[in-house]
């Protein structure tokens, strides 16, 4: 596992410091404020967006002094295929902070926090870190099957045909599913 | 390849002798033999398995003295719905040395043997090692993990027969930019 801060390699990016705050189910007034300008400011909220839920769902942010530049959000959701539940990930940064490795820092940063969330709460069973990848460019200048800093691993394509990636949280145990008679019943 | 417990951070080390041997395109004559041997004893062998081919398939054999007690075999077979070509891999067993993590070790030797070959052959187009778990025996030590820490297998899903399927991704392995139109569903392939 990489660590976040081994991750900002660039000097220039070293001198203006990123500062990360945890806000997965922290509910801050103030991130909560800031992330929804952030998302106007961006449009990335679509019309009918249940703003409400989309704050629920915020994990970690960016700031860069008092500027919110990155945003990451966590929905927890049973994934049919893979029979267990997963913390479904997105992440945005800023037009103008793009290119600063903002959003791997975030994203190794929000795994870390929703794994240590999981394993002091064995109660929601959430498995590991999902994401569908719908940026075109990191698909396709990024084809790492396993992304070196991160670790989400390819698993497969949505039905749309986006990437599907999975990180697997080292406590996590997969359904005990087995196709046929329960054991010792089968010969 | 003999297990060195705690070499390369390993996190399990085999409760058995067992001095593993490469056999990875090799065409080892004595490790031919003896998987033959093996097979036959461990009735592994369907009645209608084309040998030849299966020997093509030998990756690592696991000996205790002279006795062959464990083997693994890799085909290398496209995989539709991950749109990738990996190596699919097997592995058995003796009856009377199970339950001593030597198939955990096995797997972790396979992986890394598959690895530096597909390394040193990029025109081969492996991009990892595959599993199907077709046994629900080594479910006496409980559920598996999602990730296998010594083999680096992670779960990608469940076979169209409900059985587990694993990959473990080399370090250099890479997917396509964009899958094509065409995906049979998972099992499909033989």
């Amino acid at each position: 596992m990489v660590p976040a801060a081994e991750i900002m390699s660039d000097p220039k990016d070293q001198a203006r410091p990123i500062d990360l705050r945890p806000a997965w189910r922290l509910a801050d007034p103030r991130i909560e404020r800031d992330a929804e300008l952030f998302w106007q400011r961006e449009r990335l909220l679509p019309a009918k967006a249940d703003v409400t839920a989309r704050l629920a769902d915020v994990c970690m942010a960016a700031y860069d002094g008092d500027s919110l530049v990155g945003l990451t959000e966590a929905r927890v959701r049973p994934i049919d295929f893979l029979r267990c539940k997963l913390a479904m990930f997105r992440c945005a940064v800023a037009r103008e902070a793009r290119v600063r490795k903002i959003a791997s820092r975030l994203t190794v940063e929000s795994r870390d926090l929703i794994e240590a969330w999981s394993r002091e709460n064995p109660g929601e069973e959430v498995l590991g870190l999902g994401c569908v990848v719908q940026s075109r460019k990191l698909a396709e200048n990024d084809r790492w099957a396993v992304w070196p800093d991160t670790k989400l691993a390819f698993i497969g394509y949505t039905a749309e045909g986006y990437q599907m990636r999975v990180y697997w949280f080292a406590h996590a145990k997969i359904s005990p599913y087995w196709p046929g008679p329960p054991r010792g019943e089968d010969s | 390849m003999t297990p060195e417990p705690g070499a390369r951070s390993r996190v399990h080390a085999p409760r058995a002798p067992v001095e593993l041997r490469p056999a990875w395109r090799r065409a080892d004559p004595k490790i031919e033999r003896d998987a033959e041997l093996f097979w036959r004893n461990e009735r592994i062998l369907p009645p209608r398995a084309d040998v030849a081919a299966r020997l093509s398939y030998l990756c690592v054999a696991g000996y205790d003295g002279d006795r062959l007690i464990a083997l693994s075999e890799a085909r290398i077979t496209l995989i539709d719905f991950l749109q990738v070509k990996l190596a699919m891999l097997r592995i058995a067993v003796a009856r009377d040395v199970r339950q001593h993590r030597l198939g955990t070790w096995l797997l972790t030797e396979s992986r890394e043997l598959l690895e530096a070959w597909s390394l040193e052959n990029p025109a081969e187009e492996v991009m990892g090692m595959g599993t199907i778990t077709q046994t629900a025996a080594y479910d006496g030590r409980g559920r598996a993990r999602g990730y296998l820490r010594d083999s680096h297998l992670a779960f990608v899903g469940f076979t169209a027969n409900g059985e587990h399927m694993r990959v473990a991704w080399f370090d250099h392995g890479t997917i396509p930019a964009r899958r094509q139109n065409h995906f049979p569903l998972l099992g499909d392939h033989d």
